[in-house]
């Protein structure tokens, strides 16, 4: 691309400093002398994109390797991308600002059900064909990983290989597979049926789906000699895992605009609600010596002056005391502010909090998840209101004033009086702040009330529930709203609208295809951002492929129901999820999985928590 | 502590860093620098810094000015652009590092090129426009109104070359008393004489009382 036009299309658009590239420790690289080039696509913009930890990590990976050029493409926003038809420009990398049509691969991570769209918006703007039977041999081979892998066939038609699990390792053997085959005459189709012989790769196109008259999944059949149910890689010793030394700093600000160091996969918990805590078990925890250090080389080569410790339950690690000392030690003297995210309430102690601040008060969040012991029981979220109360106590006592909690609505047997408990327990927080004679003086308390709407996701004891309409929805966060009778709480919900096309696409099937197609045709991208969703075109695309969404949406699912998913193997057993769900019912609650195992399946892998020393033989 | 004066210039592709990225991003590169410099001693601490002149977006600079503090009295300046330039994004140059001579509140104009994608045509009209005696610009006040006001008394001096494209020197007050946007004047111009031109700005200097270099 000449740079005068380049130039001249970014003075026309809103924060052109997104799509520059440029940025500090992004690799450059001489395109003659790399073998592979590989477009690492975000579905979308640059600041949520660059937000996400895995992007990094893969980044790095591929580009430690002299013979791969890895660089990054993000969604282009509308204006951008009528600057781009309007020169000619196609969709291009960061790096090398050539088009990524000509790359040998285009990955997507998918991170989010409303991103579907977007892949499709991005194959288009790079000038390839949306469907993978209609790309020709020479076309780049679409890849696509992220945890919506899990179950991610709405998209099977366009993408040719799907990463399940970690990819630290699995996308290189697949890069030096294609290199190999490159070699030694290339036939993509004889590509893909060896691609599918190694562990952690689905080839969509090598297995048939066959549906009963009901619409139900009857049979999912692998051909070619892949194997009947693909299972997912991981890292096993976290510590001699891939981190990288550097990040990317953008030059624009970014979402979470900080270096971030992680400390361990996987969630011990098991949140009935929840597939993050169930597709990437086991629990494998890195030692606080090698995150102590890697988080220092991060510092050092970006020159953030924040960090962030990532998992998705921070409280959970087990030597977070020892870590903190350690890190602790430089970070004040290096003005840097450390963060800790997804703390839990049950474990969190007055020294913990007494550590965090002393480097910077953030604010403090709680995760309840429901309003009522009952509800709590039923998804598993094994904390008392007592242990909130706790928790509340200490921190308004340790000087904090607000509070942020998280709840979910629409949850499996959820009733009124759980909605309304939610609105009580705000309102016993204010209270009890006010209760309190060592607070913090002068100041006025504030309760922040943020609920999601439940969607039932793939590989969780929740996968065979329905989901509440969208007008069930509706109501009740009308009732929780005027449940709320103080001034000091404050009420966030998610829309809707979105959250039911999240419920569709979660638990959906090859059949979506079209609907997908249909729908970015008529205009639909950016679903996941309020201001760009329109459920009219979606409901449109439903209608004229003559599909029901609430087919996907609010069905019961028997326990012998073949799922669309069910030939992905996340280590994760179907009886398991079943005694889950029958537990669910029954107000049972299933300890974590440092207390007793649970037998869900994931010790397979040989790691982790599943290997540990149990707290009660200690 | 030491006051220290980092020169720079903003080229290529860095003009489209806001100011306020602009800002983020010298903070986080003279951490990467590793140089010993003075944080502000609030409750939150934060690396002390201060630009002269905020630069447009859109716009490139030669002459661009950071105010910062190193801890010891006696650190040395040699080798400080070198090591920021290690650690610079794409674009960002710096060429000189000097205990300051004048204060930042001494700036007084900018001088500045701009260059029209036109070809060559648009030189003796805009020649016309800026020598016109009165050039009324609608401003928006900091309350949000709109009020026009007149520029031409402004425009210390001007020079135009017309070749390939036409190019645009000019001086214009810029600091706390008065600063007046290039941008404003030459969007006027294009408005009535075309307004689907292209053109650049680059901040040449920034100047003191004197008209000479502000350092």
């Amino acid at each position: 691309m000449e740079k005068a036009v380049f130039e001249k299309m970014l003075s026309r658009v809103q924060k052109p400093g997104r799509y520059c590239g440029g940025e500090i420790n992004s690799a450059v690289k001489d395109r003659r002398k790399v073998s592979v080039r590989f477009a690492f696509c975000f579905p979308d913009t640059y600041e949520i994109g660059m937000s996400h930890l895995g992007i990094k990590i893969l980044y790095s990976i591929f580009n430690e390797r002299e013979d791969i050029w890895c660089e990054r493409v993000f969604a282009p926003l509308d204006d951008m991308a009528k600057e781009m038809k309007e020169n000619g420009v196609p969709l291009f990398a960061l790096e090398s600002r050539d088009s990524i049509k000509d790359f040998d691969f285009i990955g997507f991570t998918l991170q989010y059900e409303l991103s579907y769209t977007n892949v499709l918006y991005m194959l288009d703007l790079a000038g390839v064909p949306l469907r993978a039977k209609d790309r020709d041999e020479n076309a780049p081979i679409v890849v696509a990983g992220g945890p919506c892998a899990c179950n991610a066939e709405p998209l099977a038609g366009f993408t040719d290989i799907f990463f399940l699990g970690e990819g630290e390792k699995v996308d290189l053997e697949v890069i030096d597979l294609y290199k190999e085959c490159k070699k030694s005459g290339w036939n993509k189709k004889e590509f893909l049926r060896k691609a599918a012989q190694i562990e952690g790769v689905y080839v969509p196109s090598i297995y048939d789906v066959e549906y009963n008259a009901d619409g139900t999944v009857r049979a999912i059949n692998a051909r070619d000699g892949a194997p009947e149910k693909v299972q997912k890689r991981i890292e096993n010793d976290m510590d001699k895992a891939y981190y990288p030394e550097k990040f990317i700093v953008p030059s624009v600000e970014i979402v979470h605009d900080r270096a971030v160091e992680e400390i361990f996969r996987g969630c011990i918990r098991g949140c009935r609600f929840c597939q993050a805590g169930y597709i990437y078990r086991p629990v494998r925890e890195k030692s606080p010596d090698v995150i102590n250090r890697q988080a220092r080389s991060l510092i050092k080569s970006t020159g953030y002056d924040e960090i962030s410790l990532s998992s998705l339950s921070t409280s959970d690690y087990r030597r977070l005391e020892e870590l903190l000392v350690k890190m602790l030690s430089w970070c004040d003297e290096e003005k840097v502010s450390l963060s800790l995210p997804s703390l839990r309430i049950d474990n969190f102690s007055e020294e913990l909090l007494e550590k965090v601040s002393s480097v910077r008060k953030s604010g403090l969040t709680f995760a309840p998840e429901a309003g009522t012991q009952r509800l709590r029981d039923v998804i598993n979220k094994n904390i008392t209101e007592e242990e909130i109360m706790r928790s509340c106590t200490t921190a308004f006592r340790g000087g904090y004033s607000s509070v942020k909690l998280y709840f979910m609505m629409g949850l499996p047997t959820e009733t009124d009086e759980d909605i309304v408990g939610i609105a009580d327990l705000a309102g016993r927080i204010v209270d009890l702040y006010y209760s309190l004679p060592d607070r913090k003086k002068g100041m006025a308390v504030s309760v922040t009330i943020s609920v999601a709407n439940f969607v039932p996701k793939p590989f969780t004891p929740f996968e065979f529930e329905p989901q509440i309409s969208r007008e069930e929805m509706i109501r009740r966060q009308a009732l929780l709203k005027e449940s709320i009778k103080s001034r000091k709480i404050t009420f966030n919900y998610h829309e809707n609208r979105t959250s039911f096309l999240e419920g569709v696409f979660a638990r959906g099937d090859r059949r979506l295809a079209d609907v997908v197609e249909r729908a970015y045709k008529s205009g639909c991208r950016f679903d996941g951002w309020d201001e760009f969703f329109n459920l009219e075109k979606w409901l449109a695309a439903f209608e004229g492929c003559g599909i029901d969404p609430a087919f996907y949406t609010a069905r019961t699912r028997e326990f012998d129901e073949l799922m669309p998913w069910d030939h992905l193997d996340y280590a994760i057993s179907k009886d398991f999820l079943i005694r889950e769900n029958k537990k669910a019912h029954g107000g049972k609650t299933t300890p974590n999985c440092r207390e007793k195992c649970a037998l869900c399946g994931a010790n397979t892998f040989g790691e982790g928590v599943c290997f540990e020393k149990r707290q009660t033989v200690l | 502590m030491k006051n220290v004066r980092l020169f720079y210039k903003k080229t290529g592709l860095a003009r489209f860093v806001s100011h306020l990225d602009t800002m983020r991003c010298m903070t986080r590169l003279l951490r990467r620098a590793n140089l010993d410099v003075w944080y502000t001693e609030g409750f939150n601490p934060h690396l002390y810094i201060t630009f002269a002149m905020p630069l447009s977006l859109g716009m490139t600079s030669e002459y661009e000015i950071a105010d910062i503090r190193f801890n010891d009295d006696g650190a040395t300046l040699d080798g400080v652009c070198e090591k920021l330039n290690e650690n610079s994004p794409e674009g960002f140059h710096f060429f000189a590092a000097s205990e300051p001579v004048k204060k930042l509140s001494e700036l007084k104009f900018a001088k500045y090129k701009a260059e029209f994608s036109d070809g060559g045509a648009l030189k003796e009209k805009l020649e016309k426009f800026l020598s016109s005696g009165e050039i009324s610009i609608e401003k928006k006040t900091k309350k949000g109104e709109i009020k026009t006001i007149d520029v031409a008394p402004d425009i210390e001096k001007f020079s135009l070359e017309a070749g390939d494209e036409t190019t645009l020197d000019i001086t214009l007050p810029a600091g706390n008393d008065k600063t007046v946007k290039p941008e404003l004047i030459i969007n006027k111009f294009l408005s009535q004489a075309d307004p689907e031109c292209y053109y650049k700005i680059t901040r040449t200097l920034l100047l003191d009382g004197e008209k000479m270099p502000l350092k």
